[in-house]
């Protein structure tokens, strides 16, 4: 059997090397496992994820060519007699140190990145720079309620948009709401995803870097009903001075928002009236 | 109790062996744990069939979005979520938690402590009925108007409590059912190991097979009653109209359904948690991930074992990184909600669980590596599937290393990656392991070898095409493509997908025609099953030449097991002992040299 994989093998090695080298340029336009990274954040996700797949990556080669090494070398010959051994605690104790102290790594190393995009605590909702959006989910369709230019919620300029439209090189802070069940909200570029819970208000944030000024796609990544594939919501990131005068000529063109029958009982309904819904 | 005893209770307990039973008796409400094993495995795989069934029509619909399915016709987005949501429910609660724990370890357990059957075996029965009638439940799902559940295996309300129609009714019936099924077993699988051991049959004298479904029952015993309540209050929410998981605030159709009532019908109550099903949900079914790979780490410890003709390296850390597993298991559902909206504080702490749970299984892979060395590996069809087991489970288990890093797990979760991940888990190591165990233990069962030729055809198409079908997952993962989506990258003639997506349509088409190929391959695993039966060539009592105690019984073991009285004189990994002339020393032969001289090559 041992041989005829080696001929075999040996015959798969120039197809091989002849798909990987065609689907190159694939891997290079998308980067190599990962899209495009347009925020900080992402970078710090990113480079998390190509330590610890240059950590895994290792005991895969390692184990996997031991295994197969083993499988090689050991297999039963005419007469053989196999080692008699029931355990060796030296060894025992390294192969389970050595491992601790990787995932110890690992664990150590993500605290901070984590911090830094989840903790309420280290959110930029205090920035006199950030820009806050409401964003509400229902079947199948995302909304997205801005301030408008006096940048306060509850006044005349509020509108109501279906697409999010954010300034790059600002903190964005998304105040996220669904009225119905679970969706999520995930941007790939961003490295960004956050569910979206009725009965909860969740805060999330990200920041897009000058020079990633163009379409996004924002996928919904929750099951949430039979139409879940088609909850395709847009993103548009506009340079700081483009998306003023945008902010300013959406308010203008939109009607206010009729605050009166909010319902104050109910979270959600206090900054979604009801009324908004009873139409569909 | 000594086994003797056992063996005498067992007959006494349902009229006498000697005369002539009736057919319902022998195969529809038999008592003998070997012929409920064998229900549990016909019943399993036939379902086999169907989950499989399921996933082609999912595959199939990713491929070539809306267009006809072969056989079943077009998709419709309800069919999808309905075959993918099944497809998961059935593989997961009707196939391989019934086909590790109640045939593997019905058949496995009473033989391999020298038991003569169950210790409650009229429960035994009852436990396959049980899991039968949760079968039905599921399968008349199919027949109801609206179909089965859309709503994910995991049932998420708000939709799972919105949803129209019986389907997610009676899946909460079949968890339930196939739930109280497996608590009957693990009770009688923990009593029976602890009380119907043969004489000499300590608890560090037991096979790893044998302590892996007694860790398992543990966790079964558990886990399971959780689940249970959740499925109830589920179903409470749908019947009964309360509001466990339905807060305020709710509005489906442009209906207001809970909240204010000056804002007109309020049907409900309102004021549930939503989150707090996902919380009760995982602390579940996390453990469930370990009641569906222990007993496969059970099984593929005592084959490699036997076919590298050592002993198991480190026979005692096996046990304990096993129940390692199961105690952080308890502790680390949350990161499955680390995106959920739990409090991020929380997920730092779920986070270093669940990155110390891959310790246990980190020791068990270089254990096994460590059985292998210096071995005699014997490459018969058992081992090519345990050998893959250790092989595949190391990919699984590095993925998982991943999600477990919360911010590294905000752009894959719930992507192509984790599904790549529980299919390295679920499909490519129990799988793999279930295939082992049934070639494994084939001639004791069946008194017939398989046709060995065909197994390693199986083994072979099977390995291929697996990872045809679950490597590229982890790519198109990485690159943000959403599970349980029905139409991946855009599709202008639909009108949906996603256009970011559209440069990988090519991997879709690729895992979807290996997984069509996956499911050919097991024809010859089929046919080997059953034609086998009759036509395999007869074969000893002990053709693999090992150890424990199954091998010492007649084949196929009568009712009652053993011939006679049987004592345990070593622990089950005595193999090519320096001091012994045979490379194995079973464990009821007292001066370790065993009686019937077999061939290991046929
Ligand atoms: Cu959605
Ligand atoms: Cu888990």
């Amino acid at each position: 059997m041992i041989p005829i994989l080696k001929t075999t093998l040996r015959r798969l090695v120039a197809p091989l090397a002849l798909v990987a080298t065609l689907a190159m340029p694939a891997f290079a336009e998308h980067g190599f496992l990962l899209p495009e990274s347009i925020s900080d954040n992402g970078d710090k996700i990113d480079q998390l994820f190509y330590v610890i797949l240059a950590v895994t990556g290792l005991v895969f080669l390692g184990t996997e060519g031991l295994l197969i090494y083993f499988i090689i070398k050991y297999r039963a010959r005419e007469g053989g007699k196999a080692h008699y051994t029931t355990g060796n605690h030296r060894a025992e104790l390294i192969w389970t140190i050595t491992p601790a102290a990787f995932l110890l790594l690992i664990a150590v190393l993500q605290f901070g990145i984590w911090q830094d995009i989840k903790f309420p605590s280290r959110m930029p909702t205090d920035d006199p720079d950030a820009v806050e959006v409401h964003v509400l989910a229902q079947q199948f369709a995302w909304k997205f309620r801005y301030a408008g230019p006096d940048r306060v919620f509850g006044t005349e300029d509020d509108y109501t948009y279906g697409k999010l439209v954010v300034p790059s090189g600002r903190p964005v802070v998304l105040q996220m709401r669904s009225v119905d069940v679970i969706h999520s909200l995930f941007v790939p570029e961003l490295r960004f995803k956050q569910d979206l819970v009725p009965g909860l208000t969740i805060t999330a944030w990200f920041q897009a870097r000058e020079g990633s000024e163009r379409d996004y796609e924002i996928a919904c990544a929750e099951l949430c009903g039979a139409s879940h594939y088609t909850m395709r919501g847009e993103m548009e990131i506009l340079a700081n001075e483009d998306w003023e005068a945008r902010d300013r000529e959406l308010s203008a063109a939109n009607a206010p928002i009729d605050y009166a029958l909010s319902d104050s009982s109910t979270e959600i309904f206090r900054f979604w009236p009801p009324s908004e819904f009873s139409a569909n | 109790m000594n086994a003797a005893a056992a063996a005498d209770h067992g007959h006494g307990d349902h009229g006498h062996g000697h005369h002539e039973e009736s057919f319902a008796s022998k195969y529809l409400f038999s008592v003998d744990h070997k012929m409920i094993a064998k229900q549990f495995l016909f019943t399993g795989i036939l379902l086999f069939l169907l989950g499989g069934a399921l996933a082609v029509g999912v595959r199939w619909q990713l491929a070539w979005p809306f267009s006809n399915v072969p056989i079943f016709g077009k998709f419709s987005p309800e069919n999808y979520y309905a075959s993918m949501t099944m497809h998961a429910s059935v593989m997961i609660f009707l196939v391989i938690i019934p086909l590790l724990v109640g045939f593997f370890g019905n058949w496995c357990v009473p033989l391999m402590i020298g038991a003569g059957d169950m210790v409650f075996p009229r429960l035994n029965m009852w436990s396959y009925w049980m899991f039968l009638s949760g079968a039905v439940f599921f399968l008349a799902s199919f027949l109801v108007e609206g179909g089965p559940s859309g709503g994910g295996w995991t049932s998420y309300p708000p939709l799972a409590v919105l949803q129209q129609g019986q389907g997610v009714n009676l899946w909460g019936l079949g968890v339930l059912f196939t739930g109280f099924s497996g608590i009957m077993g693990a009770v009688n699988y923990i009593t029976t190991i602890l009380k119907l051991r043969a004489p000499g049959m300590t608890l560090f004298r037991m096979p790893l097979v044998v302590w892996s479904i007694l860790i398992t029952s543990i966790l079964t015993l558990l886990a399971t009653p959780v689940l249970g309540s959740t499925v109830l209050m589920l179903f409470l929410d749908r019947v009964a109209g309360t509001s466990f998981f339905v807060p305020d605030g709710l509005v489906a159709a442009g209906k207001v359904i809970t909240g204010p009532a000056a804002m007109g019908e309020t049907a409900r109550a309102g004021g549930g948690q939503v989150l707090m099903f996902q919380h009760l949900f995982w602390f579940y079914s996390h453990p469930a991930v370990y009641i569906m790979v222990l007993p496969a780490m059970g099984i593929v410890s005592d084959i490699l074992a036997t076919f590298a003709r050592k002993p198991i390296f480190g026979y005692k850390p096996m046990i304990y990184s096993m129940s390692a597993i199961t105690g952080l298991g308890f502790v680390v559902w949350g990161h499955h909600m680390f995106q959920s909206g739990m409090n991020p504080y929380l997920g730092l702490s779920f986070m270093v669980a669940t990155m110390f749970i891959a310790l246990p299984s980190a020791v068990k892979v270089f254990n096994w590596l460590g059985t292998l060395w210096r071995g005699q590996i014997h490459f018969e069809v058992p081992m090519l599937f345990a050998l893959s087991f250790v092989g595949m489970f190391i990919i699984g288990g590095l993925s998982g290393i991943f999600m477990a890093a919360t911010p590294v797990d905000i752009h894959i979760h719930d992507t192509y990656f984790i599904v790549a991940h529980i299919h390295y888990v679920v499909f490519a190591s129990t799988v793999m392991a279930i295939f082992a165990a049934i070639y494994y233990w084939y001639p004791k069962m069946f008194g017939r070898m398989f046709n060995k030729g065909l197994g390693k055809l199986h083994f072979w198409l099977t390995l291929l095409f697996l990872n045809g079908t679950f490597m590229l997952m982890h790519y198109v993962g990485t690159q943000g493509h959403p599970r349980r989506i029905a139409v991946g990258a855009w599709d202008e003639s639909v009108k949906a997908g996603y256009k970011y997506l559209q440069d990988f349509h090519w991997a879709n088409v690729v895992m979807t025609v290996s997984a069509i190929c996956l499911g050919f391959a097991q024809l010859p695993f089929f046919f080997n099953l059953f034609w086998s039966m009759y036509r395999g060539k007869k074969c000893g009592d002990n053709p693999w030449r090992a150890n424990s105690l199954e091998w010492a019984t007649p084949t196929p073991p009568p009712h009652g097991n053993f011939a006679g009285p049987v004592a345990v004189y070593r622990g089950p990994y005595e193999y090519s002992h320096p001091d012994m002339k045979e490379d194995y020393a079973p464990q009821h032969i007292e001066d370790g040299t065993p009686v019937v001289q077999a061939q290991i090559h046929s």
